[in-house]
């Protein structure tokens, strides 16, 4: 085929000396990268490992965080019932609901970002043992110092509240119920309160909450946060007795949004209500916890 | 392959921008063993295209241009039964608008040229031989337009580049996973990038050589017929058609005369259309625009004058009249063949092709995961196509096209960048950067830009076999070709690695500066997209459903599932069904935007343990859920 070009025609040979250099080194590294990857993979083996000892020692109110965040392959072997949370931001998660955390890692993949992961995760958590290892896997457990005691959950006391629709006096019954949603990429069971249109309410009345610190979480659900044509803000408003707080959810602005309530006595009756000047996309839902203060 | 040496065929050393009678970088070409080449590695292309069809799933487009192809057979049908029995009666019904608009009304938003090819091979293959299943019928021309490139990009770049990097840039295209994969597919996207390698050939031949200049009308026309990307066409290569009209008329009064005339004929009548947009508005000009009307004839006359000019250009000077001929030609056989070749168009040419004009211009935006964060609408990130191609394309192929590329612009900026070396870049960077514009939708992966592709492959092949030479200089044991072999080799074989890997799955790859698919999914990139990793699930589903169970196979529409049924990939006994709520076993696709429909399986099915799932490299591509 083609012989060698006359040194006239190229630029600086030292720089082509150079390039050819770096095409070797750059596909030695390719090649390198592409041979050790599979080695780097949790195996089947690893998964079942990992999903021997949690059967084992989790306890009622464990969780289990994934370290890359999206390593759900974990799911397919892990222990039913032992929740599992891995999503886009689950590593600033402050799992408020779970006194302890086991951490599952794959430290071993390309670009793991796992300083990023540890110093979103570790502050207020402290290690309960050294990391195991489990092929590509370390399983670690954490106690939660981010946890607070759950005195109230709105979600278990649904089946005492009042669902209902709310146009000026008129007050029509609307069921109420919990479910799996998405809030900006995160699985929350949470319940739904649409905001119904101009001049409503929807409502959940909850009686007899006891003495806690009211704590309400609120998103919109999927990415109807993000359809912004002809959609506005929504509200979500608190009322206990005669106090009333408000959450705004700005359009445009997907993602969980924290209330604090502070104290409330024992025996109260707590409404959550949620209202839109356009309840086109407005699907929203909630959670209210009552806390009894940090562990 | 031409035997005559080009006169742009290697830049002199300190020459200005066109080194007319510069020495070439290679001997002189042997036309027969190019044309040996090109053939080889056309049948390599092909071959390997068809051996590798089966696994490739059916993407949400390709389902849809199956149907319309199988369409657009029956009325070729129609036609060929006609004539066959001639009867002329039939015939007439069959060009009737209603018989057209019966077979081509569907997907009436791409043109129509693949997909009569899709549906005629089906035709062939499939119904009359009954050699392919269905869906390798209507895939063969795809895998002849995929293989098409490599000895195209041969074609153009063998005498610059010389033979082992022009063939090397020319099966760099398949070496890339993302292509390779959507190579195999009765799409458009691998097509126009052909299409558009075509053109600028043929353009290239036509400036030094008869005939061709009309090739590149010929070939204009089916780029137009294949994807509308092939608008774009002309605006990289009239100011290549200018420069080198200008430079070949120098000190030629009346050529130059000629030359500016041909040129006034076309600014003046595109002119004279803005001048009717305005006054009267699109949407009059739009109605008004009939067979007998001034659109028409300012159409007739441009072509008229620009072709007396042109006739006249070439009696007095044949050099300069093949610098400007390829675009006339553009501009007469473009639109004329984009009519014949799309029956839909006969019966309402102008209202019809303003529609499908209109479509694109203003395409919905899909959702897009990028970096972390969920793109809906514009603006996009500017450097958007450019880090998705730097995290798609195998590192070891991206970085000599890199090179090739900062090579390029060396070379600019000491004003030794030839004619045809500019032509290369320009094209490597044109779709590029339509794309970046941040009102361009952004979804779709890297399919959008495939036509940069070959030429960015060519910049990496010169760029390998320059290196090649200064090391055989340095180390005079070892020659240019092998030391070329020895590097070609070593990039290629993790690229190769990686689309054995990956393969089928070949929309889901990431490149090695990605870290992988785990390491772009650590980045927070697109996992995947078009829906065809379903079939990664098929094996346990077939394995595992219940006689008549119920399947929800997310993001798959309804002729996905029928094509899969058609084709023998899934059990004919499951019911597919629409919603988690309805199925018994769930195959949901993983997007961060759909994870809705994920939780909305856990709700269904009471549970957040899936019972299967496509794993590629570790990252979660379909996630299978079955009914306590």
């Amino acid at each position: 085929m083609t012989a060698a070009a006359p040194p006239s025609a190229r630029a600086t040979p030292s720089v082509w000396l150079g390039a050819c250099a770096l095409f070797v080194l750059v596909a030695l590294w390719c090649l390198y990268f592409q041979l050790t990857l599979p080695g780097k993979l949790a195996s089947t083996a690893d998964y079942e490992a990992v999903a021997q000892v949690l059967q084992a020692e989790a306890q009622p109110g464990d969780v289990v965080t994934l370290a890359p965040w999206w390593t759900e392959r974990a799911r397919l072997f892990l222990p039913e019932g032992l929740p599992v949370e891995g999503h886009l931001h689950s590593a600033a998660d402050d799992l408020v609901l779970h006194p302890r955390i086991w951490v599952l890692a794959e430290p071993h993949l390309p670009n793991a970002g796992l300083d990023a992961f540890w110093s979103a995760f570790r502050p207020g958590r402290t290690e309960d043992g050294a990391a195991r290892s489990f092929g590509n896997l370390t399983l670690q457990r954490f106690t939660n110092g981010r946890a607070k005691p759950v005195l109230f959950d709105a979600r278990s006391a649904l089946s005492q509240a009042q669902g209902s629709v709310e146009r000026g006096d008129q007050r029509q019954s609307a069921p109420l119920s919990v479910s799996w949603n998405e809030v900006l990429f995160a699985p929350r069971r949470c319940i739904r309160l649409d905001a119904p249109g101009p001049g409503q309410r929807r409502v959940a009345e909850f009686q007899g909450v006891p003495a806690s610190n009211l704590v309400l979480y609120a998103g919109y659900i999927a990415d109807k946060g993000s359809f912004y044509e002809g959609v506005t803000d929504a509200e979500l408003t608190v009322e206990i007795g005669e106090q009333r707080r408000a959450l705004v959810l700005k359009r445009k602005d997907e993602g969980l949004k924290v209330l604090e309530l502070g104290p409330v006595p024992a025996g109260s009756t707590v409404r959550v209500a949620s209202s839109a000047a356009n309840p086109h996309e407005r699907a929203l839902c909630f959670e209210l916890y009552g806390f009894g203060g940090a562990r | 392959m031409s035997k005559k040496k080009r006169a742009d065929a290697a830049p002199a050393e300190g020459a200005s921008v066109e080194p007319v009678a510069a020495a070439p970088a290679v001997p002189a070409p042997d036309a027969k063993l190019d044309r040996w080449v090109a053939w080889g590695l056309f049948a390599v292309g092909f071959v390997v295209l068809w051996a590798t069809e089966k696994p490739a799933g059916f993407v949400r487009d390709e389902s849809v241009y199956f149907y319309a192809a199988e369409q657009h057979a029956r009325w070729f049908q129609s036609v060929f039964q006609a004539l066959i029995s001639f009867d002329f009666g039939a015939l007439g019904r069959a060009f009737s608008d209603e018989a057209i608009t019966g077979s081509y009304d569907f997907n009436h938003e791409h043109p129509a040229l693949l997909k009569n090819l899709f549906g005629l091979s089906f035709l062939v293959f499939h119904k009359w031989l009954g050699w392919l299943r269905p869906a390798a019928a209507f895939r063969v021309p795809a895998f002849a337009f995929a293989a098409a490139i490599l000895p195209l990009t041969y074609a153009l770049g063998r005498e610059r580049f010389g033979r082992w990097a022009a063939a090397f840039a020319g099966v760099c295209f398949l070496l890339v996973p993302r292509q390779f994969f959507e190579a195999h597919l009765a799409c458009f996207d691998v097509p126009i990038a052909t299409m558009w390698l075509l053109v600028v050939y043929c353009f290239w031949r036509a400036v030094d050589e008869p005939k061709w200049w009309i090739w590149t009308g010929v070939a204009f026309g089916a780029a137009l017929g294949t994807k509308h990307n092939a608008y774009f066409i002309p605006a990289v290569l009239i100011p290549f058609s200018l420069v080198r009209g200008w430079q070949r008329s120098e000190g030629k009064p009346q050529a130059r005369q000629l030359f500016l005339g041909v040129n006034a004929v076309f600014v003046f009548g595109a002119a004279l259309y803005g001048v009717l947009g305005v006054t009267l508005g699109l949407e009059r000009v739009q109605q008004t625009f009939l067979l007998l009307s001034p659109q028409v004839g300012l159409y007739l006359l441009m072509l008229a004058g620009g072709g007396a000019l042109l006739h006249r250009l070439y009696a007095h000077d044949v050099p300069t009249f093949r610098a400007v001929a390829p675009l006339v030609a553009m501009a007469g056989l473009g639109p004329v063949l984009f009519y014949l070749h799309w029956p839909y168009l006969w019966h309402h040419p102008v209202d019809r092709t303003a529609w499908y004009l209109a479509f694109h211009a203003t395409h919905n935006h899909y959702a897009w995961f990028y970096l972390g964060e969920m793109l809906r609408a514009p603006p996009f990130p500017l450097a958007y196509v450019v880090v998705k191609t730097a995290l798609t394309v195998p590192t070891s192929l991206f970085v000599p096209m890199v090179v090739g590329l900062g090579w390029m612009v060396l070379r600019a900026a000491q004003r030794k960048l030839s004619w045809f070396e500019a032509l290369v870049v320009a094209n490597g960077l044109m779709s590029i950067a339509v794309i970046s514009h941040p009102n361009v939708p952004h979804f779709g992966g890297v399919k959008h830009w495939f036509p940069s592709m070959p030429f960015l492959a060519l910049l990496a092949g010169g760029a390998l076999w320059e290196a090649a030479k200064a090391g055989a200089e340095r180390f005079p044991k070892v020659t240019a070709v092998q030391l070329f072999a020895g590097l070609a080799v070593a990039v290629t074989i993790p690229a190769l690695i990686a689309g054995a890997r990956v393969y089928p799955y070949g929309t889901s790859h990431y490149s090695e500066l990605a870290g992988g698919l785990p390491g772009a999914a650590s980045l927070g990139m697109q996992r995947q997209f078009w829906a065809n990793n379903a079939t990664g699930v098929f094996e346990w589903i077939n394995q595992n459903a219940r006689q008549g169970e119920r399947v929800y196979l997310h993001e798959n529409h309804g002729g996905q599932v029928a094509d899969y049924r058609r084709n023998g990939m899934v059990r004919a006994d499951l019911q597919f069904v629409g919603s988690p709520n309805d199925a018994d076993i769930v195959a949901y696709q993983y997007h961060q935007e759909f994870r809705q429909h994920e939780f909305d399986t856990w709700q269904a099915f009471g549970t957040t343990k899936p019972v299967a799932g496509l794993y590629v490299d570790e990252t979660p591509q379909i996630v299978v859920y079955r009914r306590r």
